[in-house]
């Protein structure tokens, strides 16, 4: 009967959608974009060298296209915050390919082109602050298929603990949905090198049962293991130093010898056991509950569960849950009284996810009613995937700069909008901290707490001198915070003395700090500096056209720039992964950039000089780029001519009235 | 003596410079905010009003406080010889310098600051003095006015091809000078200053002296303003 065709149908239909709907969502999945089919991941392997300062990550994924025809395939991952994509290679049964960064328009077309003719090419790109993208075309049929990339990211120390994550979980916000086999069939192995210049308390990975071993002062090695595994939970690891931190800076540099620029990177420990701040706090909690949250809630719950249980008495709360509308849960501010915290801790736990994300109206409606008798500070738990209302990144920094409201943001999920994040905390004073799944969520939500409810260094001017000394990082925020460590780039021309300067207050007393520094002749250690420096360099320029001082086609023309010439992938700028006869046949000159000494090498081991310092820090000097603000000015000589100019009329005119008198 | 009874001194007292306060107090309450800043990017957007909202915004409390004052002195002397003077040389030097930056230098995404609009300014009361009678019938005045003027221009040419400013005030990290605005500025105010003598149907713009007397002592407004041989 027809009829029963179409309830099976139907009854298939739903069970399928609802499978889809429950399962985890994951990276480094890869999938036939034709037929749909996955790939199976045979074998998947992490190296990890995590030195003073920045992380390379090398992963290595064997892939079998179990079908009878060539396979084209796609394969995600989400992108850590402020990492460098720098190597591609793909290894197919008879030939090596090797990746070369391009304009994205470049890439894509030699990429269609030659998927077009039957060859085998790959294309990595970067979607936004979300995925970098992976798409390998014509994988043969029953062959395997082993793809390597290295990414390189800046490391900071907050409070005195280090935190690495390999991000596995995909946060669900992808515009284009995707889901596929994340099992590993093989094995899944990930290593992970610590060497630290600074002692080490402790190494951990919550979550997971490592192999730890000391292999020397401040060095590690930790090891995991799987088989079969799935690729489902991100791998967090965290290395704690002693609570008492000496104030530091540790220099790093890279220069070849064949001469050119420098590049420095400065990671500065102010070590400062910050004051308390003092009196009652209102506490305005405003909560993402969209459904880009569906895998984040119970970490969310626990976040503010935790927070809540932090108030001290004297503090005020506020809870405001948003999606598409905002609801407020509690009727304005309450009492930290235990009665009114178990009362909300209640109601927080029965937040369901659902709906859109309409983060600018829940700003909106959390920095109305303060009390300005009062110190306010939002927390902002979301993943910041605003969709609906006010989008433009604009308006909320606008938003923010009006009222006097400190905004922390507790990020969730790998793939979260943390460049909008940076954007409103920024404009705020406050700060954001990335928080995972498989975090120790307690200790996230401590240490971002302990920066809430301590006193900040404020009106921090930082300079970074020296006479051939340029690009250095752009420092807008003022602010530096309980335990908060900071990275700063910067490139110079010849060796010299270069000079760090910082003037800071807290609670009004000036703290400054000032310090010379080495910038070598030569040093050929730390080449992934200059990937690392480019890309502080892009992050600037793409913060400037978020916020409107910079045209699209500028801020593309320079990022474009900065991405070819330091191999980097950009969202203007993407590899191309071919043989070198392709390359030469469309004219692609061969860059031969490469830091860390190419894939399957471990990076030149950070030389660091630490020293014992005074106080804290922020960053900033004027930069030889394009993204500079300009100004005339008046000086003082200007005003001084005129005055004179004026004056001298005025004697004059007097003078000859007194000679017509006389 | 009768310096501040008559003449342009005793109408900026008597009248009170009104459009100058206004502008300052303008100055002062942007601040440093950056959704009026001349912006490259947000002028091709759309947001025209940048263009004349980038030069009340300023960098830094060193920046502003030169600007403002520079800004007070020179626009409130002309605001005593004629508003429609002033009200001229600041809305052409507005929109001139912004789009003078946009066009020259292509370098330049972010621009703010009231210096241009003060070059502009001065370089009209200049010209306004430069061929007043009474500065004429100065002994050695015009050589005085001429030289001022000669300083004037050599300063704002000499920063531009040197790039940087003869004297730089700190303008706080990550600002650059540009120099080339003062002398788009410089532009601007001749033009303001030739634009008004033209539209008015006058060929001078007459400056009663300090206290009166030869020209006849009466304050010059934007209706006084007559022809003089």
């Amino acid at each position: 009967m027809p009829w029963k065709r179409v309830v099976l149908s139907v009854a298939l239909a739903t069970l399928a959608f609802v499978s889809l709907g429950a399962e985890a969502r994951a990276a480094g999945t890869l999938k036939d974009t034709s037929t749909g089919a996955y790939a199976e991941i045979v074998e998947h392997h992490v190296k990890v060298v995590l030195a003073d300062g920045f992380a390379r990550t090398e992963v290595t994924q064997v892939f079998e296209n179990p079908s009878a025809l060539p396979m084209d395939a796609v394969y995600e991952f989400p992108v850590p915050p402020d990492a460098a994509l720098s190597e591609m290679k793909i290894e197919l049964e008879d030939r090596t390919l090797n990746g070369q960064v391009v304009p994205r328009e470049t890439a894509e077309s030699i990429y269609q082109s030659e998927k077009a003719s039957g060859n085998q090419a790959g294309l990595a790109t970067k979607d936004g602050h979300q995925n970098f993208r992976f798409s390998i075309a014509n994988i043969p049929a029953a062959s395997q298929a082993t793809m390597t990339f290295v990414y390189y990211e800046p490391l900071a120390v907050d409070e005195s603990v280090g935190r690495y994550l390999y991000p596995l979980q995909d946060g669900g916000t992808s515009s284009a949905p995707w889901t596929g086999n994340q099992s590993v069939s093989g094995t899944f192995s990930f290593e992970l090198e610590l060497k630290s210049t600074m002692p080490i308390e402790s190494v951990t990975m919550p979550g997971e049962n490592p192999t730890v071993t000391e292999l020397g002062y401040g060095h590690y090695q930790v090891s995991l293991q799987e088989s079969p595994s799935n690729l489902e939970q991100d791998l967090v690891l965290e290395y704690r130093f002693p609570s008492d931190l000496p104030k530091r800076m540790d220099v790093f540099t890279h220069r070849p010898a064949s001469g050119g620029p420098g590049i420095f990177m400065l990671v500065l420990t102010p070590g400062l056991d910050l004051p308390a701040a003092t009196g009652g706090t209102d506490w305005v909690f405003i909560l993402d509950t969209s459904g880009s949250m569906e895998s984040k809630m119970e970490t969310l719950r626990n976040s503010v569960q935790s927070a809540l249980q932090r108030l001290s008495e004297g503090d005020r709360f506020r809870i405001i849950a948003f999606s598409s509308q905002v609801q407020e849960l509690t009727n304005g501010f309450l009492d930290a009284t235990p009665a009114n915290i178990a009362a909300a801790s209640s109601q927080v736990q029965a937040l369901v996810d659902g709906g859109s994300t309409n983060l600018y109206d829940a700003l909106q409606t959390g920095l109305s009613g303060v009390d300005s008798d009062r110190i306010t500070s939002t927390v902002l738990v979301t993943d910041a995937e605003t969709n609906t209302g006010m989008v433009d990144p604009v308006a909320f920094d606008s938003l923010l700069k009006k009222s006097d409201v400190r905004v922390y943001g507790l990020l969730l999920s790998n793939n979260a909008n943390w460049p909008l994040m940076e954007i409103v905390t920024e404009a705020s004073g406050g700060f954001y901290s990335p928080v995972s799944n498989e975090d120790d969520i307690a200790g996230q939500v401590q240490r971002a707490f302990n920066k809430a409810t301590h006193e900040a260094l404020h009106d921090v001017q930082l300079a970074v001198t020296g006479s051939s000394v340029t690009d250095t990082t752009e420092f807008r925020a003022n602010k530096i915070y309980q335990g908060q460590q900071l990275v700063v780039f910067g490139r110079y021309t010849q060796p010299e003395n270069a000079l760090i300067e910082v003037n800071a207050k807290v609670k009004g007393t000036p703290h400054s700090f000032a310090q010379q520094f080495g910038l070598p002749d030569v040093n050929a250690d730390n080449a992934e500096l200059e990937q690392l420096w480019a890309l502080d360099m892009v992050h600037a320029l793409e913060k400037k056209n978020m916020l409107g001082l910079l045209s699209d086609d500028n801020a593309k023309a320079q990022i474009t720039e900065l991405g070819v010439n330091h191999q980097l992938v950009t969202d203007h700028t993407a590899m191309i992964v071919v043989d070198e006869a392709t390359l030469e046949k469309y004219g692609v000159e061969q860059s031969g950039q490469s830091s860390g000494g190419g894939l399957g090498e471990s990076p030149g081991g950070g030389s660091s000089s630490g020293s014992g310092t005074s106080s804290g820090s922020g960053t900033s000097s004027g930069s030889s780029y394009d993204d500079s603000d300009y100004a005339g000015a008046i000086d003082p000589g200007q005003l001084a001519l005129w005055a004179l100019l004026l004056l001298s009329l005025g004697l004059m005119d007097a003078r000859r009235r007194r000679k017509e008198g006389a | 003596m009768n310096t501040f009874r008559h003449g342009w001194p005793a109408t900026l007292l008597r009248r009170g410079p009104v459009i100058t306060l206004a502008l300052a107090a303008a100055a002062v309450a942007a601040g440093a905010s950056r959704e009026l800043l001349l912006s490259r990017g947000a002028v091709l957007d759309g947001d025209l009003w940048r263009l004349a909202t980038g030069h009340f915004v300023h960098f830094g409390h060193a920046h502003a406080v030169g600007d403002i004052l520079g800004f007070i002195g020179w626009a409130a002397i002309i605001e005593a010889i004629s508003r429609r003077l002033l009200v001229t040389t600041v809305s052409l030097a507005a929109l001139g310098v912004s789009v003078g930056v946009l066009a020259l230098c292509p370098e330049v995404q972010v621009y703010g600051g009231l210096s241009a609009i003060d070059v502009a300014l001065a370089t009209t009361l200049l010209c306004v003095l430069a061929s007043s009678r009474w500065v004429r019938e100065l002994p050695g005045g015009r050589v005085f006015i001429g030289a001022i003027a000669a300083a004037h221009l050599f300063k704002a040419a000499y920063e531009v091809l040197v790039g940087h400013a003869i004297l730089a005030p700190d303008l706080g990290a990550g600002v650059k000078l540009l120099p080339a605005a003062h002398l788009v500025g410089a532009l601007c105010g001749v033009a303001a200053w030739w634009a008004v003598q033209r539209g008015g149907g006058v060929r001078r713009i007459t400056l009663p002296p300090l206290g009166g007397g030869s020209t006849g002592g009466k304050p010059s407004t934007s209706r006084s303003m007559t022809g003089s041989a």
